[in-house]
């Protein structure tokens, strides 16, 4: 009942942490806070002006283009660089990490398409692949092991010097996306490698960033423009693009503090001249502006997290809850978390009420007063409702 | 004596026992239907991409509920006919120690159920295997296993309910029973639960030992 009483009770009183917006405005040069409820004055800007949507539209014409085309007010340049709707389309991305992406049970398989089809757009092949010892393809239609296709790839890692058993494979399996650039692995000495197949033959290359960078993780993300592979997460907390030039692999440090990957929440929105980098923290939001080029920053902004009614009732209710699911993690693993000191108070009186209630003889009700004192609201509940112990 | 225990037992529950057999192979066979219409239909690329990349069941939905439907159903037909006027005195009454009554009651229950879901999961998983490479048939299995484990608690826990003389406590009982099964049951991806496995073993663990407090008041003739 640890466990089930605190899900009861959150499902009555949990919100998400609502966050407002926070986009870089060319203009203005800084971050701008936008609350999209606020139907008057949606944006303010740091020094605390505030501004009207039309103002907020010219204000922030990469995120709102689309508005400022219909309304025929969107400029033919901006910084001395021509923009229209084709060349802002092709360098706008978004990114979006979450710490259960690594917190995931993984089931082994992959697929792995034609970098370089002959027809536009991605089709589906018809096998797929595991490689953990070695790498294996197996065809869906007959559940048996390609031998041939499988011995290409595996001399072809060997040649490139992949050490197996490998640690991690990231890539983008799934067909809806502009291209696909296969996967990057993680070999068991801590070496990048970027793995593909064109025109059936396979292409593997050390990108030797596992040299330079001490590696955690990669997130593969397919921009239009093709200018990078995805974000790279070193141990130490920095993220990098992995830029995409032909048969090299540079990497360009987003110059902003390092993140907690089991913590921290990422949204990276980029566009023509700048990028907005949103990591939401345990403690609140930081937001950074970063230029598009250099990735330096140009400005920062940190948002406090505001208790949330869970957050008081918990604190009141509960001193120690067990919970099992976290928006974490998409295990599930029994954690028990301590909200303060206030719930105490809660417990020391329902363990008086109950060590006087519940029994007569005075060893037991020392016992009972301790077990309720540890165990809060569970416990009362649960000796109201579990029979009598026998007596003597 | 075991040996006529076992035979009580096997009395009383053995028309149960087919039932709970018959269910269980028309759910394999459904299994199977559903998988080869599954390939079928979409064709085994999109079976699989389904499962790899979606989590997509492997198993139809009503693998959920079964073991614990039919533990319930095994525990009534053994316990209810022995709460009837009483009845539970009579076998309480034999030469010899209570708790080795009840433990043979239940471990009887016990060993029908692991044997029925066992043939089951050899029988599932190896006719996957036609199907599906050796990681989805783990995640299946990972996958399932909760609510198998489910099925063994839900038996012990419905035993305990089942022996208690009081019909108010019974409720309390209800209560305290489906807050504990509740645990077995929450939708995650598959694999999910490992980190959780140990605690679902230790709560069976702690079940079998549930039923025997009930056993004692009744001896005890609570009211």
């Amino acid at each position: 009942m640890m466990w089930l009483l605190p899900v009861l009770v959150s499902k009555l009183t949990y919100k998400p942490d609502r966050y407002p917006f926070v986009y870089y405005s060319t203009i203005l040069n800084e971050l701008a806070v936008i609350d999209y409820t606020n139907k008057q004055l949606p944006m303010s800007d740091k020094k605390g002006n505030t501004y009207t949507t039309s103002e907020m539209d010219s204000l922030l014409p990469m995120l709102n283009y689309r508005q400022l085309m219909s309304d025929g007010r969107l400029p033919d340049s901006i910084k001395g660089q021509e923009i229209n709707a084709r060349i802002l389309r092709a360098k706008s991305f978004t990114f979006r990490y979450d710490p259960a992406e690594i917190k995931t049970p993984n089931n082994g398989l992959y697929i792995l398409f034609e970098s370089m089809p002959k027809r536009v757009g991605l089709t589906m092949p018809d096998d797929v692949f595991r490689m953990k010892d070695k790498i294996e393809f197996i065809n869906t239609e007959s559940n048996k092991v390609d031998e041939a296709k499988s011995q290409i790839f595996q001399e072809e890692l060997s040649k490139n010097g992949y050490t197996f058993p490998s640690s991690w494979l990231i890539g983008n399996p799934n067909p809806r996306k502009p291209y696909d650039e296969g996967y990057f692995s993680l070999d068991n000495k801590g070496q990048l490698f970027h793995m593909k197949m064109v025109n059936g033959r396979p292409y593997i290359k050390n990108t030797g960033i596992g040299d330079k960078i001490d590696i955690a993780y990669f997130s593969m993300l397919e921009v239009p423009d093709k200018r990078f592979y995805g974000f790279l997460f070193s141990e130490q907390g920095y993220i990098y693009i992995i830029q995409n030039e032909v048969g090299n692999y540079q990497t360009l440090k987003l110059e902003i503090p390092p993140i907690d990957i089991e913590a921290d929440q990422i949204i990276i929105m980029g566009n023509l001249f700048e990028w907005t980098v949103s990591i939401t923290k345990p403690e609140g939001k930081q937001c950074y502006g970063l230029d598009n080029n250099s990735l330096k920053q140009l400005d920062e902004h940190f948002i406090q997290r505001e208790l949330g009614k869970w957050d008081k009732v918990s604190e009141w209710v509960f001193p120690v809850y067990l919970t099992v699911e976290s928006k974490d993690s998409n295990y599930l693993t029994p954690t028990f978390l301590y909200t303060g000191v206030y719930a105490l108070v809660l417990n020391i009186l329902l363990a008086i009420i109950g060590g006087i209630c519940f029994s007569n003889i005075t060893k037991r009700r020392i016992f009972n007063a301790i077990y309720i004192l540890i165990t809060g609201v569970a416990g009362f509940l649960a000796l109201l409702i579990l029979p009598k112990f026998r007596k003597n | 004596m075991f040996q006529a225990l076992f035979y009580k037992e096997w009395v009383k529950t053995r028309r149960i026992i087919i039932l709970i057999g018959a269910i269980f192979a028309g759910i394999i066979i459904y299994s199977f239907i559903n998988t080869g219409q599954t390939f079928r239909i979409g064709g085994s690329v999109q079976a699989w991409a389904d499962i790899i990349l979606k989590d997509a069941p492997v198993f139809p939905s009503i693998i959920q509920w079964l073991p614990l439907l039919t533990a319930l159903l095994l525990a009534f037909a053994q316990f209810v006919p022995e709460m009837t006027n009483k009845r539970l005195k009579l076998s309480l009454h034999l030469p010899m120690p209570e708790t080795k009554i009840i433990s043979t009651m239940l471990c009887y229950g016990l060993v029908i159920l692991v044997i029925i879901y066992l043939i089951t999961y050899i029988i599932l998983i190896t006719g996957l295997s036609f199907y599906y490479p050796q990681e989805i048939r783990i995640l299946a299995f990972w996958k399932s296993l909760p609510w198998f484990i489910a099925g063994l608690t839900g038996y012990l826990l419905a035993t305990w309910i089942c022996l208690e003389p009081v019909w108010s406590q019974r409720i309390y009982n209800a209560f305290i029973s489906i807050c504990i099964l509740a645990l077995f049951f929450i939708r995650a991806q598959s694999g999910a639960y490992l980190p959780l496995l140990y605690v679902l073993a230790i709560i069976v663990i702690i079940g079998f030992g549930l039923p025997f407090y009930s056993a004692t008041r009744f001896k005890e003739g609570k009211q």
